[in-house]
């Protein structure tokens, strides 16, 4: 049976960690607020966020989960919950590009269709000027021939 | 001939998606009842016969290659009212549940500039279909927040059934929001100062096929509203805080 020792963070290691939380939290709320980011694929981070709050400020979480998985210290408990975050965060990110593959498939395939809409429409005037404008020289051409 | 004062250009705009039982009543009703106003249905992504049935009746429609959501389908609507010089742009449902009959309330404040953003409201007169007990629950919630955040209290804060003035039309065809739009365009016009009104309107229940959000997406809907509504009002600056001098409230 492994188990964990007591959660111990180091006070100089929670105090760097809630200001980068802090940080991180400022910044995301700064592209949010410049529309550089869309909420929807925010949320996630920011779920992220309050996870590794809530693992800095009650530890004991740390030691819950960490025995849960069979790890004895606190910093390879941590460093285990960040990398599986980075792992459903990046697999959200492929989900989203994949999402977005199928529908810029989708606007090109539209774009073409539009494409060869517009050209048989242009190709359709042309021909009628064209017809129209034969019709004219050859009336012209009729004027001429029996007025002289 | 005498000259005629200028009308103002209405524009009704109506989203449908996979809406083939209701879309033909919607806009003959509307037809019927206000040739004078013109329409347009934004088919969004719909993978039902709604496309169909648009072009067999000659409707005035604009098809979206991909289904964008109501936010991104009546964002379509306002660039195309902007593009084409409307003065007021009508959101209506595409499902029925708005009265085409009831257009006319929500534009007036408009007409007599009492108003540039006017909401057509179930609950100021509690008259016809109130949505179940659940929605209410969460739209009063909605509506708290908002209250909260802004100093404006808005009763009907989902409901579709809107009119915007030019000014507006024009800063939504720039900017709408995505998911669930509805609470966070009142946010938007209460940060841009504009004048909002809302005025009681008659809803009818939905006739045919299903909503869009279904109870079992509920919860995350209202928490990502919210978090939606904060981080609106967060983008318009904290320092703002309650509305400055210049309303008529």
């Amino acid at each position: 049976m492994i188990t964990f020792e007591t959660a111990y963070i180091p006070l100089r290691l929670k105090v760097a960690m809630i200001i980068a939380i802090v940080i991180f939290f400022i910044v995301v709320l700064h592209l949010l607020k410049q529309q550089k980011l869309q909420l929807r694929y925010t949320l996630l981070w920011l779920a992220c966020g309050v996870f590794l709050l809530i693992l800095v400020l009650f530890p004991n979480v740390i030691s819950f989960l960490g025995s849960l998985i069979g790890i004895q210290t606190t910093m390879n408990a941590l460093y285990i919950f960040l990398i599986a975050l980075l792992i459903i965060l990046c697999i959200s990110l492929t989900s989203i590009v994949s999402v977005q593959k199928s529908e810029i498939q989708r606007l090109a395939q539209n774009a073409a269709l539009l494409e060869r809409r517009i050209r048989n429409l242009e190709e359709a005037q042309k021909k009628d000027t064209k017809e129209e404008s034969d019709q004219n020289s050859q009336q012209q051409g009729e004027q001429c021939r029996t007025s002289h | 001939m005498p000259k005629e004062r200028k009308k103002a250009r209405v524009l009704v705009m109506i989203a449908a998606h996979n809406e083939e039982g209701n879309i033909e009543s919607v806009v003959d009703d509307l037809t019927e009842h206000f040739p004078e106003y013109d329409y347009l249905v934004i088919n969004d992504g719909s993978t039902d016969h709604t496309g169909e049935i648009l072009h067999r009746r000659h409707y005035n429609y604009v098809t979206l290659p991909i289904n964008l959501g109501i936010g991104g389908a009546i964002q379509t609507g306002y660039l195309y009212a902007w593009r084409n010089h409307y003065d007021i742009a009508v959101q209506i449902d595409g499902d029925g549940q708005h009265d085409p009959k009831e257009i006319p309330k929500v534009i007036q404040p408009i007409l007599d500039d009492e108003a540039d953003y006017v909401i057509g409201s179930r609950f100021v007169n509690k008259e016809g279909f109130q949505s179940t007990a659940a929605r209410r629950t969460g739209i009063r919630f909605l509506s708290g927040l908002i209250h909260l955040l802004t100093g404006k209290k808005i009763h009907d804060v989902t409901s579709g059934f809107r009119a915007v003035r030019r000014q507006s039309i024009r800063e939504f065809a720039k900017r709408y929001p995505i998911d669930y739009p509805e609470p966070e365009a009142i946010m938007d016009a209460v940060m841009r100062r504009e004048r909002i009104k809302e005025v009681p309107v008659v809803m009818r229940e939905r006739q045919s096929g299903t909503s869009s959000i279904r109870a079992s997406q509920s919860i995350y809907y209202m928490i990502k509203v919210s978090l939606d509504i904060i981080v609106c009002r967060i983008s318009y600056g904290v320092r703002r805080g309650k509305r400055e001098t210049g309303d008529a409230d």
